[in-house]
């Protein structure tokens, strides 16, 4: 893909997510001046970027929208909620339009006409004409000028002819590049008034003052044509900003040469870089594990060296532990971007329904593992899809019902402990988890007998099996075959897990737990039938250990009382093919599986490691109840387990 | 060598360039009233002028450089 596509993808979408959130602050404060001032400048920027492609319709819209914008900004017009809908409107057509610019390179047939429907939506009085880059329209983004001018206000009201403004820049590594700002600016002829500023409101103080740093703007007018000053700003045209003004008129008029000032904090890093840097990192975690049987074997002969071996292993381990949080770190993304289509496509999805529904998304400002936030974009869409088709009713079946007209889903996430809490509720239809017995006996899932016995909460869990589906029709919306297993997959795949509960006619609840991180894993190792194995520490609710005889036998399995709970107990023993070893006290793993705490008993509990575990390949791949392997510091190889699918 | 100080003055003199800057901050570090004459300075970097704008020592003889006097450096005092 073309590298300036490649960089208006990113950048686009990053404005298109400022402007909405900017627009949905508005919705519930249409006074927010910060809301609108970032809205406006979002918009603005945007309609700056399409401009660069064949977007013409997206460049329409955005023109109108910026106008409204405006006026709203100078008080001659207000947003009404009938407006905000059409800016929002323009929004995710624009949106949608930057996803087929990445698809197809080009904007699809009819873009034009549908432009032409938003704006009459907007219902501006903006006429569609054709808005070009290089009109001379008054640019009312210079926020600078306005600022500058205000404190050069001695020079410039004094003026009777024509000024040059401008606002200059330097990389913060400018010195090194050998340039003297100051000889630059010095070159400007008939200069009115100049400032050296800091560019960051206030100088460093004296102990973290740089002298190789250039921490300077210098701001300033000119007495001299707009050519003549953008002449001598010709060899840093990317850090200066140049206008000419007017006193007396007043309407500052866009230069024609000098690029926007920017001064680069941020760097973008190919996420394949990234994750070598983190892989390499697991890979040395690994190899300091190695430390440990070396450090014990010399034990026996010289504990003194071995001593210090471990002092030397405990210094790697915690520069590698802090080295890992930096990774992390920079792994660690805003989950906004990844999410933040959600919004317009449940619009779309509610619109395609014929529904009313309020989406509201509140996602705070945790960052997670990339890993993470990109693949919970589709899950989420899946579920949200779902609450949209199946869980809102009609709004006659909600009127009936006695709900509010208009349907209201809330995703919300939040952090909990190591993990991260994703809660997409809905105040819907519910779930009848009779209906789900029926279904999963009809189905042949599972049978009469087994379907009694289940509580309605384990009952909902069915919903996750494969070959499950509730729909009575299948839609449009939901119906494309995906059923809720690949949801709990997709998931799984990220190591978390997703539970839901429901109450008929007020609603359904789905939680979804997942790690923050996901380097490396922390593994408990338990010992069954004479082997080790790896359990996953966030997949353990706890580990307990018990009399045996507190272990009483319920039907064809056991039982044991937890916290005033009856829980099955399993053995892990039996279910990976060995003999369960006999001892007076139990030790058991207790884990959740399908919502309900489930025990499982092992021989021992050993360590707990920091490790990487990889995906089971070949034949492994195919043994249910295994997650994947870790290498061990000795070079063994430790299965880790699955319970909940053991379960 | 284009800063020498002496008696609580450092003077610049002749050509400051940017690696001048370093000098000048640990000069004003170590003696934050020391007094910066400008007046034997014929060019002077903005990496210098900055330490001189950020830390705002006592300045003189900035009536050689008049697009110092005149914008950048005007409130401070002169000798």
């Amino acid at each position: 893909m073309d590298d300036l596509l490649e960089q208006f993808l990113i950048e686009g979408r990053e404005l298109v997510a400022q402007a909405s959130r900017d627009f949905s602050s508005l919705a519930t404060n249409p006074g927010d001046s910060t809301a609108l001032d970032s809205a406006f400048r979002a918009i603005h920027t945007l309609k700056g970027s399409v401009a660069i492609f064949d977007m013409a319709p997206a460049e329409r819209l955005l023109h109108a929208a910026e106008d409204v914008l405006d006026r709203a900004r100078k008080g001659t017009v207000k947003l009404a909620p009938s407006t905000m809908e059409g800016l929002v409107a323009s929004l995710d057509k624009v949106d949608r339009w930057i996803d087929d610019m990445e698809e197809s390179g080009r904007l699809p047939p009819g873009a034009g006409n549908e432009a032409d429907q938003t704006l009459a939506a907007i219902g501006n009085g903006s006429p569609p004409a054709s808005v070009s880059m290089d009109a001379d329209e008054p640019d009312t983004a210079d926020d600078w000028l306005w600022a500058m001018l205000d404190r050069h206000a001695d020079a410039f009201e004094g003026a009777t002819s024509p000024l040059t403004a401008f606002r200059y820049a330097p990389d913060l590594d400018c010195f090194f590049r050998g340039d003297d700002p100051l000889a630059i600016v010095s070159a400007i002829p008939d200069l009115a008034s100049l400032t050296m500023r800091p560019a960051h409101d206030a100088w460093p103080d004296m102990s973290d003052l740089d002298p190789f740093t250039c921490y300077s703007i210098f701001e300033g007018l000119s007495s001299a044509p707009i050519d003549t000053v953008t002449a001598a700003f010709r060899l840093v045209p990317d850090q200066v900003l140049i206008r000419s003004v007017d006193a007396k008129q007043s309407t500052p008029a866009r230069s024609t040469g000098g690029g926007d000032a920017h001064i680069a904090t941020h760097m973008r890093v190919d996420t394949a870089r990234v994750d070598a840097l983190a892989d390499g990192l697991g890979e040395l975690i690994v190899a300091i594990n190695a430390i440990t049987p070396v450090a014990d074997g010399l034990g026996r002969s010289d504990p003194t060296l071995a001593a210090s071996l471990r002092k030397a292993q405990a210094n790697l381990e915690r520069v590698a532990a802090q080295l890992h949080r930096s990774v992390n770190a920079v792994r660690s993304v805003s989950l906004e971007p990844a999410l933040r289509r959600l919004p317009r496509l449940a619009r779309e999805i509610a619109e395609t329904l014929g529904k009313r529904v309020g989406f509201t998304m509140s996602l705070g400002s945790l960052e997670v593992d990339k890993q993470i936030a990109d693949g919970l974009f589709e899950p989420i869409l899946h579920l949200l899809r779902n609450a949209l088709d199946h869980g809102i009713e009609s709004a006659e079946g909600r009127a009936a019902a006695g709900k509010p007209i208009e349907g209201e889903i809330r995703l919300a996430v939040r952090r909990d402990g190591d993990s991260i809490l994703v809660t997409l509720r809905d105040d819907g239809a519910g779930i009848d988890p009779e209906r789900i017995r029926m279904r999963a006996v009809e189905r042949g899932l599972i049978d009469q007998q087994e379907a009694d016995q289940l509580s309605d909460g384990s009952a909902l869990q069915l919903i996750f099996i494969p070959g499950f589906s509730t729909a009575q029709l299948v839609t449009e919306v939901s119906g494309r075959g995906v059923g809720m297993d690949a949801v709990q997959d997709a998931i799984a795949r990220l190591r978390g897990s997703i539970e839901v509960t429901s109450a008929v006619g007020e609603g359904t609840t789905f939680r979804l737990r997942l790690p923050i991180n996901s380097l490396t894993t922390r593994l408990l190792v338990v010992e069954i039938a004479g082997e080790r194995y790896g359990v996953a520490l966030d997949q353990i609710v706890e580990t307990v250990r018990i009399d045996k005889e507190a272990l009483v036998p319920i039907g064809l399995g056991r039982a044991c009382v937890l916290r005033g709970r009856t829980i099955p107990v399993l053995s892990l023993a039996q279910l990976l093919g060995g003999t369960e070893q006999d001892a007076p006290v139990v030790k058991l793993v207790v884990t959740q599986s399908g919502g309900e705490p489930v025990g499982m008993t092992v021989d021992g509990f050993a360590e707990r490691i920091d490790t990487v575990v990889r995906p089971t390949r070949g034949v492994l791949a195919t043994l249910p109840g295994v997650m994947g392997s870790a290498l061990l510091g000795d070079g063994d190889v430790l299965l880790v387990l699955d319970l909940p699918e053991l379960a | 060598m284009t800063i020498s100080v002496e008696k609580n003055v450092a003077t610049l003199s002749g050509r400051c360039g940017a690696e001048d800057a370093e000098p000048l901050l640990l000069a004003l570090q170590d003696s934050p009233e020391l007094v910066v004459d400008l007046g034997a300075a014929t060019r002077l970097h903005t990496a210098v002028v900055q330490i001189l704008v950020a830390l705002k020592p006592t300045v003189r003889g900035s009536r050689a450089h008049p697009m110092l006097q005149s914008f950048i450096l005007p409130g401070t005092a002169e000798e």
